[in-house]
């Protein structure tokens, strides 16, 4: 630091600054042309719009927020097909053994016991080993299935039939119209046919339930 | 020079700051003598970063803030110079930053300069100011507004942008350093 008298007191005597009159006039000049920059009730006025918006914004998503929550908490009703209650490997009742064993519940009690539709529990019984009442029954049901999937083999048989010999159209329209006719009605016979029917009546009826 | 008392008679009733407002050239005159010589003496005390810097040009610049500004102002007379000095410290903080970043160092060996015939009075402003800017920032701006300059309590901590218990705490500290220095104060 310096000697003594350089630190004898802090206070200082500011310096002449000559006061200048065209200094004055500018000065002057810039204060008469000063303008307020904003007012404040100016600078005031975009706060409402944004709040606005921001409560708008927050309040729509907070509802929406809860919405998805609820929706996610709240448990849904499960509708399950009938094809999937029907079980895989169960033994139907009038195909099981008579005798002292203990017969396997079939699907139709268990339909009865949880207290679903008799129509239901018909659609589970498996259709090979069901009774030919039952097949009378679904025919009228699964009518169009049936028509579809017998055309099919009537149109095999036709070709096949008709294909080596090279028979004329009217034998082919008329075991056409024959085999349609049979399809209408029901009335063809043959075991691999009705069984054919009855397989597809029952594919049907399950389709159906 | 007759025109500007005619009219500062004819706006006595107001305030100078607020014949300043309307643009009255004697009411700016008057401010300027009010204010001017304490603004370069404490932006003089204040360490700038650049032994170059102007501190006159710094002052000058505040005023023209100043009478740009004037419709912004709200204050009384006296409110004036806190509003003034916050002008200028913020145009000295923006010179000193300015000098941080384009900081450059000679290395060649500078001319001598000659004494001028005051130099006692020079040697002694230059103690004051070396000795602020040992002090801590804050202390040593609180003393150069308080002390060296002679505001106010509530006009320094108005010019430094801090609370008013801030300001007695740091200058009270500043001081009890400078005594230990030896200063009188």
């Amino acid at each position: 630091m310096t000697d003594g008298p350089a630190r004898g007191r802090l206070r200082l005597d500011p310096p002449s600054v000559v006061s200048d009159a065209s200094l004055a006039a500018r000065l002057a000049d810039l204060a008469r042309a000063s303008k307020p920059s904003a007012s404040p009730v100016a600078r005031r006025r975009w706060h409402l719009p944004v709040a606005g918006a921001a409560i708008v914004l927050a309040t729509g998503g907070a509802t929406f927020a809860a919405g998805q929550v609820r929706q996610h908490d709240e448990p849904r009703p499960t509708i399950v097909p009938a094809e999937h209650l029907a079980p895989t490997t169960t033994a139907p009742a009038s195909a099981a053994p008579v005798g002292g064993e203990q017969k396997a519940p079939t699907p139709a009690a268990s339909a009865e016991r949880d207290g679903d539709a008799p129509r239901q529990a018909e659609a589970l019984t498996p259709p090979t080993a069901s009774p030919r009442s039952d097949e009378k029954e679904d025919h009228g049901r699964s009518e169009h299935s049936e028509h579809d999937e017998t055309g099919e083999q009537a149109s095999h048989e036709t070709s096949r039939s008709s294909g080596p010999s090279g028979d004329d159209s009217g034998k082919d329209s008329e075991s056409a119209s024959v085999d349609d006719s049979d399809n209408r009605t029901g009335t063809r016979d043959g075991d691999g046919s009705s069984e054919g029917v009855s397989s597809v009546d029952g594919q049907a009826g399950e389709h159906s339930g | 020079m007759s025109t500007l008392r005619s009219s500062s008679e004819a706006t006595t009733h107001l305030s100078v700051v607020e014949r300043a407002r309307t643009g009255d050239a004697a009411a700016w005159h008057e401010l300027y003598d009010q204010h001017a010589g304490r603004l370069l003496l404490w932006l003089r005390q204040l360490p700038s970063g650049d032994p170059s810097a102007d501190h006159e040009d710094l002052a000058m610049e505040a005023w023209a803030v100043a009478a740009s500004r004037i419709a912004d102002f709200s204050g009384d007379d006296e409110a004036f110079g806190g509003w003034l000095f916050t002008i200028a410290r913020h145009h000295l903080l923006n010179a000193r930053r300015k000098v941080a970043r384009r900081a450059t160092y000679g290395t060649a060996d500078l001319p001598e300069v000659p004494v001028p015939a005051e130099t006692s009075t020079v040697e002694h402003h230059d103690a004051v100011r070396r000795a602020l800017a040992a002090l801590p920032r804050r202390e040593g701006e609180v003393i150069a507004c308080m002390d060296v300059v002679g505001l106010d309590l509530a006009t320094t901590a108005q010019v430094l942008g801090i609370k008013r218990p801030a300001a007695r705490m740091a200058r009270s500290r500043g001081l009890a350093r400078l005594r230990k220095e030896g200063w009188e104060v």
